[in-house]
């Protein structure tokens, strides 16, 4: 026979474990709503028989079940769903970044609309178009210069955009930079509770949820990986090879200023202080979107800007004012480089190591359907290191700018007004290198040489490298011109020569004949100006004005395009993801409201075998004996 | 497809794709507003490139339309006073046919010579003739003096100081429009050409057998640069000058071995040396005075021949005073004819340019409306196409809020009692 209270301790058993049941639904109906949230099941478990059969043994059928206990408290949950969450996060999150900052470039655009670049541009040539007909006039020279003005406010106006979007940008770094530490302090804070809880032998589940909520903020942030979530001392989060939280240490993302980059905020990496790259999440997309996609643009735009001035100024200079005055440049750029070889202090230390010249002209005025009737190999620099162009004594000329221009080299070759020739430089594509200056040109062989006139000598010897201070001494001399390169943004910095503005009379419409002035009604040089427009100038990688235009439309329309599907793409996987989770891990109240039914009814129950129990006890204890 | 859903699982994906219903009817109403399809730029990237292209090609089409006109207008305004020398060059024919028949007296050859005057005071007034904003017609780009300049004098025969001379004193550059990409058209009609009458002929005095060319350079013939180098005779500049394109045609005199420069189309030579150089100087075409400009620097030995419009009305004019008979029916007559024939030349060269133009104009306004068509094809909204894009967004709408508010609310608790 057993013990007589042990009906009691079966019943008492019971209705506690109810009651925990009944608190963990309650539990739950709260916090239906609360993100993050897992619900939570009562494990119950039979209670261990009483005895063990090796001791004193009734002889009599055992084991009498002793009831029910709680195992323990579990949060429903999907460890490996929960992976998959955390690593999409963060490819949304960088898309979603993308998509937001890629339309704002988008807007600076201004297209296809009526106050862009492009359009102010137009109005621009138009004006010399009339000017070329009434070149005698000075309202038609009054109409040129505004259109020219307010051709350089739009262009003003758009870098200023782009670099607002740069800046903000930057913010948006330094923001983030500071939410993802602060995530990270949060973590291993928790992880010590979590530490301390477990150690009792206990399920922190809230606590658990709060680190796991925390862990996928995280996870869009910066592309991170997280292992070990069921040992609080080894709980890992980690992001190429670097701890960030590892138990109760977490080690927080540090930035600094770059000098190189406009004194933008770069990441580093905490233990080495090296750079540190960051693809992925919304921390390395928005480093992306400031370091290429906006870089990009301004760069673009500088290009045109400093191509635009270069090709009118070269003609303006060659016509004649109002009162024969000639060799005027229509747009200044300010600053640039001061000396007038270009030599230039670039590393600071006081002493002139480099040469920044932006455009070399030969002195030979070359023809472009002429065979060379040379051989021999151009060097000139690359996006890394140096791109060689061969040619042959039955090229054209025509053949070997355009081989040119197609090399891949950082340069653009074309023949001006006089047919001499014309090596520019194009935007660099590595920070490291400044952007608008020629670094190398080299011939094997004459055509540079003697053929064009834009090297003094043939091989290495007579090369133009931009790391000579005084480089512009292996140009060939007498009539070679080249232009150096401007110090800062173009775009931020040219304008309308303030001489023309002062007085008009000095604004070239004629380009003379023979060296003599030009004429009242000569318009030659209007007309010369206003044909830039469709002719090839080669302006970076496009051949026209046009084309520029319109393909910068077509880029960043395109990524803007791609931002948006695949952001929405992202997003529907992730919802698809979440309403996974959701399904597994989420608060159904119905069914919490049956299980409370359930429980109630067990609780009753058992309140009632207690009370039966009791009854029984009470027979035994009043009701026999004396 | 999940086996459970949560309480909040109806909500959010109700919330998901409402979200995304309003983002579209927003985009429907914002195109309808601003009747453009292409809000931004990632609408449609290709077909906002072309759009830029078209934007700036319809531009200059009417940038394009807008010169041909102003051409055409400054064409009308030199054809009337063209018209009007012809006129005038006209009745001097008939009277120096008349003046020609040997019936007239000394007096009334004396009389038409009075009347002749007039005429050429009228034709030196037309050749001066300035355009609507001040600017010489015929000066070529000189515009702001007079083409000519009359030198005044006594005349046998004839009362006080008439004149003696008309000088060209205005350019033989041509100032172009562009009419259409990369085509341009001369606007001009320099006087030099319109207003002479013969061939104009030089021969150099100097014998140039053993002239050679010390370095390379350059001779300006009517403003065209022939380049010549160190080394070339006599023989290949002419060479030269005969293959290069213009109406000049260069060749020795067999007997002096001098430079004979012939215009091989009326009109008055403009020679000129390269600023450095000074082969023609040396040839003896130029004069060696310095600060001589073209047409006036040709050298005082040699000999000139061929003379303007002016040079024959008024030897014409003097001759009818003097009563040279043989005179007018010969030399006066073939001048004036010359004359005649020359500025008939430019009339039809004119009518050619005017011609020109027409078509260029006609193809200009056909090609504009195919390109603002192709802009619009690209940038903006089919009307019918956004007004029903709009309607169904808006039904749809209405239906999916609809359906969501009659499953949302019922739960368990409210069978519950």
């Amino acid at each position: 026979m057993g013990s007589a209270f042990s009906g009691i301790e079966i019943g008492k058993r019971a209705v506690a474990t109810h009651s925990e049941a009944l608190q963990t639904v309650g539990h739950n109906l709260s916090n239906a709503n609360t993100e993050g949230y897992s619900r939570q099941r009562v494990e119950m478990k039979e209670m261990d028989p009483l005895y063990d059969a090796a001791l004193n043994r009734e002889e009599r059928p055992g084991q009498i079940g002793q009831g029910v206990i709680t195992q323990s408290i579990t949060r429903v949950r999907d460890d490996m769903l929960e992976g998959r969450i955390d690593a999409h996060a963060s490819g949304e999150a960088y898309w979603g970044a993308r998509d937001e900052y890629v339309l704002q470039l988008e807007k600076a655009q201004n297209e296809p609309a009526e106050l862009s670049v492009r359009t102010r541009m137009d109005k621009f040539w138009e004006s010399w178009q009339d000017l070329s007909l009434h070149p005698d006039e000075m309202a038609s020279r009054k109409a040129v210069l505004e259109r020219g003005e307010a051709l350089m406010d739009a262009i003003h106006f758009k870098n200023k955009n782009l670099t607002d979007v740069a800046v903000a940008l930057n913010d948006a770094v330094g923001v983030t930079v500071g939410e993802a530490n602060q995530y990270i302090r949060n973590i291993a804070s928790l992880n010590v509770q979590i530490q301390k809880v477990k150690a009792m032998g206990d399920n922190p589940n809230d606590l658990m949820d709060q680190r796991d909520l925390l862990a996928g903020k995280l996870a869009a942030l910066v592309p991170i990986t997280i292992e070990n979530k069921r040992d609080p001392d080894e709980y890992l989060i980690h992001m190429n090879g670097v701890h960030l939280v590892q138990g109760k240490i977490g080690t927080p993302l540090e930035t600094v200023g770059d000098p190189n980059n406009e004194g933008y905020l770069k990441v580093i990496r905490p233990d080495t202080k090296q750079d540190w790259t960051i693809t992925g999440g919304k921390l390395g997309s928005l480093v992306e979107l400031r370091d290429k996609d906006t870089r990009k643009e301004i760069q673009n735009l500088d290009l045109m800007t400093v191509h635009f001035t270069d090709l009118v100024n070269e003609v303006h200079s060659q016509g004649y004012g109002v009162n024969g005055e000639t060799g005027k440049k229509f747009f200044n750029e300010y600053p640039f480089v001061l000396n007038v070889d270009g030599s230039y202090d670039r590393a600071g230390k006081g002493v002139v190591d480099s040469t920044y010249v932006f455009r070399v002209s030969g002195k030979n005025a070359l023809d472009s359907q002429q065979q060379i009737g040379l051989a021999g190999t151009i060097t000139l620099p690359g996006k890394t290191g140096n791109v060689t162009v061969d040619y042959k004594p039955a090229d054209t000329v025509h053949d070997l700018v355009n081989r040119i221009n197609n090399s891949g080299a950082e340069v653009s070759a074309r023949l001006d007004l006089n047919g001499k020739i014309q090596l520019k430089a194009v935007p660099s594509d590595d920070p490291a290198n400044p952007s608008f200056v020629l670094r190398h040109v080299e011939d094997s062989g004459q055509f540079l040489v003697g053929y064009a006139g834009v090297l003094g000598q043939s091989g290495p010897a007579g090369a133009y490298d931009w790391q000579n201070p005084q480089a512009v001494s292996t140009l060939a001399g007498g009539g070679t011109s080249y232009q150096v390169a401007p110090l800062t943004h173009p775009s931020a910095w040219v304008g309308v020569n303030e001489e023309l503005k002062a007085d008009p009379g000095k604004l070239a419409a004629g380009l003379g004949k023979n060296g003599t002035p030009a004429e009242a009604g000569d318009g030659s040089a209007a007309l010369a100006i206003a044909s830039l427009r469709g002719s090839q100038v080669m302006v970076g990688g496009a051949k026209t004005f046009d084309d520029y235009f319109a393909n910068s439309v077509a880029e960043i329309g395109l990524k803007g395009e791609t931002a948006q599907v695949t952001f929405q793409t992202q997003q529907k996987v992730m919802k698809d993801l979440t309403d996974l989770r959701d399904s597994i891990s989420g608060v159904n109240i119905d069914e919490e409201m049956s299980n409370m039914l359930k429980f109630q009814h067990g609780y009753q129950a058992a309140a009632r075998f207690i009370s039966n129990w009791n009854d029984m006890l009470d027979t035994i204890i009043n009701r026999m004996g004396v | 497809m999940v086996q459970r859903l949560s309480s909040n699982a109806s909500a959010n994906d109700m919330n998901f794709q409402l979200r995304n219903q309003e983002v579209r009817v927003n985009q429907a109403q914002n195109q309808m507003s601003s009747q453009q399809r292409l809000q931004n730029l990632r609408d449609d990237p290709i077909a906002a490139a072309h759009a830029s292209r078209y934007q700036s090609w319809a531009e200059r089409l009417s940038r394009y339309d807008q010169n041909s006109l102003e051409v055409q207008a400054n064409l009308r305004i030199q054809e009337t006073h063209m018209g009007q020398a012809q006129d005038i060059l006209q009745r001097v024919n008939e009277l120096t046919i008349q003046g020609a028949n040997g019936t007239y007296a000394k007096e009334d050859l004396q009389k038409m010579g009075v009347e002749i005057n007039e005429y050429l005071n009228e034709l030196v007034s037309i050749g001066n003739a300035k355009g609507p904003d001040g600017q010489s017609l015929f000066a070529g780009t000189r515009v702001d003096s007079n083409a000519y300049r009359a030198l005044q004098g006594p005349v046998a025969g004839a009362q006080g100081q008439l004149i003696t001379g008309v000088e060209y004193v205005g350019s033989i550059g041509d100032n172009k429009a562009e009419i259409s990409e990369g085509s341009t058209m001369a606007t001009g009609f320099p006087g030099n050409k319109v207003f002479w009458a013969d061939q104009q002929r030089v021969y150099s005095a100097v014998d140039s057998q053993n002239y050679t060319v010390p370095a390379d350079t350059a001779v300006l013939i009517d403003g065209k640069a022939v380049d010549l180098r160190a080394g070339d005779t006599a023989h290949a500049i002419a060479a030269k000058i005969n293959a290069a394109a213009v109406s000049v045609r260069a060749s020795l005199d067999p007997v002096t071995n001098g430079l004979v420069l012939e215009t091989t189309q009326p009109h008055q030579l403009f020679l000129e040396d390269k600023a450095g150089g000074s082969v023609l100087k040396d040839l003896g075409v130029l004069g060696v005075r310095p600060g001589l400009l073209p047409p006036h620097n040709i050298n005082q030995d040699a000999r000139l021949f061929g003379g303007s419009m002016f040079d024959a009305v008024i030897r014409l004019r003097d001759n009818l005073f003097a009563g040279n008979k043989d005179f007018i029916g010969g030399q006066g007559l073939a001048g004036i004819q010359a004359s005649l024939q020359n500025i008939q030349t430019s009339i039809a060269e004119l009518g050619s340019r005017d011609n020109r133009l027409e078509t260029v104009s006609q193809r200009l306004e056909n090609e504009q409306p195919k390109v603002v068509e192709k802009l619009s094809n690209a940038v903006d909204l089919d009307l019918t196409q956004g007004i029903t894009n709009l309607k169904m967004l808006d039904t749809t709408h209405q239906a999916a809020l609809r359906a969501a508010a009659k499953i949302l609310p019922p739960t368990l608790m409210d069978y519950l009692r």
